[in-house]
């Protein structure tokens, strides 16, 4: 469930870029306004208000947030203006570029690939080819290790069926072959990366319930569990991120939020992702997890407009 | 009415694609019982003496002409189509008929342009319930690796081409190739990437290296290999896999999935390269495909055909 709040009656694309227009534009840029607006717009709002914006202004909005809000503020703000498609195709190529990418890196293409529709992921893959002169897939080719392409190649390729169809049998057959291939340490074998990546995320789901009754151990446990290499900590989040991306997400977050320095970016990149989608699942997960509301831990390790941006879009902030 | 000169009209007006159905109206039409009983005795091609002292007419005849009349229907509802649900259509018949028909897949995922492959994926999931990949990822062969990534690819199709990791690549398939007896590089994950993964451009260009250090065609040396022989022409040279498969269709021997293909190319080719695969028809087999139409097509059906190719030549 989402947690991002929107006004009873929402204003006009024109009369929300004005209002905008003008916190930007005046004597000091006014912050709350601006976050008090974008913070309560969903995507096709945001999208109308960005065109509405360059029409009446001939300038980008985008641009003038990121002139106008500095630091992690004005990169949160411009990633929350982004058209998700776009946002996560730089994000990729931002996290490809890197160059000697981790899991936690690559966890990225794998939440795009498996926490969200397969036609955000088209979508993501289009907009790739436009911006950066090749496919996604030759980027994480040319990105990439070996031992992690073949999987992250089959999960970036899929077009999932999108309704909830179920065949028990398949998922008794699905479950049997993964258990196999768990037990030889063969985690890298074809049929692995076709089944977690070309079948619908219902059966895939029904096919890790199998797993767990059969084998009393839920699919995750058993594969960390039959050793420790990157093709495992990756598989990992693939099924997290497929069965409960609640979960995953919560760990993301909580893991930005430890350590001395707040990972500012991650941590942004997982609220804003998630909160037209499940924040409140999030919410309750990472308080099983750490005893601590997100709120709280937010207000704890952020300070000024960031922390309020992420406050109102938590819904913890009117 | 001229019995011997109408027999050998209408024996004509049934072998061919499709039939001559103004020809059968005006000689059938007219025909009493006296006439069609010498039709029957005086055309062993199509009649049968039967024990029981009737003349039967040939089952295996009477199979063909099942097929045969349907010709025109079958263009006509293919040309109206949405050329997605075309394409689910085909790949899906593909999917049934086995590995004989891989061909037919390896020809959509690689002639088709990205974004009618991914239609082809939308309409195939409306229509049968399921992903393509997830239906190929089951097939038998050791085509599988290779199919399911052809079908969910979705290349670049921009300008833009790495000239030296194209090079790297034609070594890369060269030396696949030379170790075919080790290891067939259709079941090689690097050799399967580079096809299903580079844009048709950046393919060509490989192509290109590949004559240039090697002095051979690269088909040459795929000759055993076809399934990736055939994905290498359709992505860099659909124009002759196209003609090629219209010149298979007019063979004497043709089996009914191979003359299918006249349908299938005329309709799915029109607004696209039709004209090119006219040329390259043309220049290998020295005989306009108009021509070769009129020839062996018959009635509507090439009627509508002719009409189709007559749009863009």
């Amino acid at each position: 469930m989402a947690t991002l709040r929107l006004p009873d009656v929402v204003p006009s694309p024109t009369q929300d870029s004005e209002r905008l227009r003008v916190a930007l534009q005046g004597w000091g840029v006014d912050q709350e306004v601006i976050i008090w607006i974008l913070g309560h717009r969903n995507a096709v709002q945001r999208k109308k208000i960005k065109e509405t914006y360059q029409q009446h202004f001939k300038e980008s909005i985008i641009h003038c947030l990121q002139s106008a809000l500095s630091g992690v503020l004005g990169k949160a703000i411009a990633y929350w203006m982004e058209e998700p498609p776009e946002r996560d195709a730089k994000l990729v190529e931002k996290t490809l570029k890197r160059g000697k990418a981790g899991i936690t890196q690559l966890q990225v293409i794998v939440e795009i690939a498996c926490a969200s529709s397969p036609n955000h992921l088209m979508a993501v893959r289009q907009a790739y080819c436009s911006l950066f002169d090749c496919s996604l897939e030759e980027a994480i080719t040319s990105k990439v290790s070996s031992s992690l392409q073949k999987l992250l190649l089959g999960l970036v390729s899929s077009y999932r069926y999108d309704r909830e169809l179920v065949d028990l049998n398949v998922a008794k057959s699905d479950a049997a072959k993964l258990h196999e291939a768990i037990e030889m340490k063969q985690l890298d074998r074809d049929e692995v990366m076709w089944i977690l990546s070309t079948r619908n995320f219902f059966q895939l789901r029904a096919t890790f319930e199998h797993y767990k009754q059969n084998y009393q151990v839920p699919i995750y446990q058993a594969i960390m569990s039959s050793g420790s290499d990157d093709l495992r900590s990756l598989l990992r989040v693939v099924i997290l991120c497929i069965d409960a991306p609640e979960k995953h997400f919560a760990e993301v977050i909580r893991a930005s939020l430890s350590g001395h320095r707040t990972d500012f970016h991650s941590l942004a990149r997982a609220i804003l992702a998630r909160v037209e989608i499940d924040m409140m699942k999030i919410k309750e997960e990472y308080f099983n997890m750490n005893k601590i509301s997100l709120d709280d831990a937010v207000v704890r390790k952020t300070s000024g407009g960031y922390k309020d941006f992420l406050m109102t879009l938590i819904g913890a902030r009117i | 009415m001229d019995p011997p000169n109408d027999f050998e009209a209408l024996t004509k007006a049934f072998s061919g694609f499709g039939v001559d159905e103004d020809l059968m109206v005006s000689i059938l039409g007219k025909w009493h019982s006296e006439h069609l009983e010498s039709f029957r005795k005086r055309t062993p091609k199509f009649f049968l003496e039967d024990e029981r002292l009737f003349e039967r007419w040939d089952d295996h005849h009477i199979a063909c002409l099942t097929k045969e009349f349907p010709r025109f229907k079958d263009i006509v509802v293919q040309w109206i189509m949405h050329p997605w649900e075309r394409d689910a259509r085909l790949v899906h018949e593909a999917i049934t008929k086995g590995p004989q028909a891989y061909g037919l897949l390896i020809e959509i995922a690689c002639t088709r342009s990205s974004e009618e492959l991914l239609g082809a994926r939308k309409a195939y999931q409306s229509l049968f319930d399921q992903s393509i990949e997830d239906v190929a990822s089951r097939l038998e062969g050791i085509e599988r690796k290779l199919l399911v990534a052809l079908v969910s690819s979705y290349r670049y199709e921009g300008s833009r081409v790495n000239e030296g990791t194209a090079r790297l690549e034609a070594t890369t398939l060269a030396i696949a190739v030379k170790n075919v007896d080790k290891k067939n590089p259709i079941e090689d994950d690097g050799i399967v990437r580079i096809l299903t993964t580079r844009s048709k451009l950046h393919l060509k260009a490989v192509v290109k290296y590949y004559k240039e250090i090697y002095g051979k065609n690269i088909d040459e040396d795929l000759d055993t290999l076809m399934s990736l022989k055939e994905t290498l022409q359709c992505l860099c040279n659909p124009q002759a896999y196209f003609s090629k498969v219209l010149n298979d269709a007019f063979k004497d021997d043709a089996d009914e999935n191979t003359k299918e293909a006249l349908t299938r190319v005329i309709v799915t080719q029109s607004n696209v390269d039709m004209k090119e695969i006219i040329e390259e028809f043309d220049k290998q087999y020295k005989v306009p495909l108009t021509q070769k139409i009129e020839d062996v097509a018959l009635g509507n059906y090439k009627d509508f055909l002719v009409s189709l190719i007559r749009r863009v030549a």
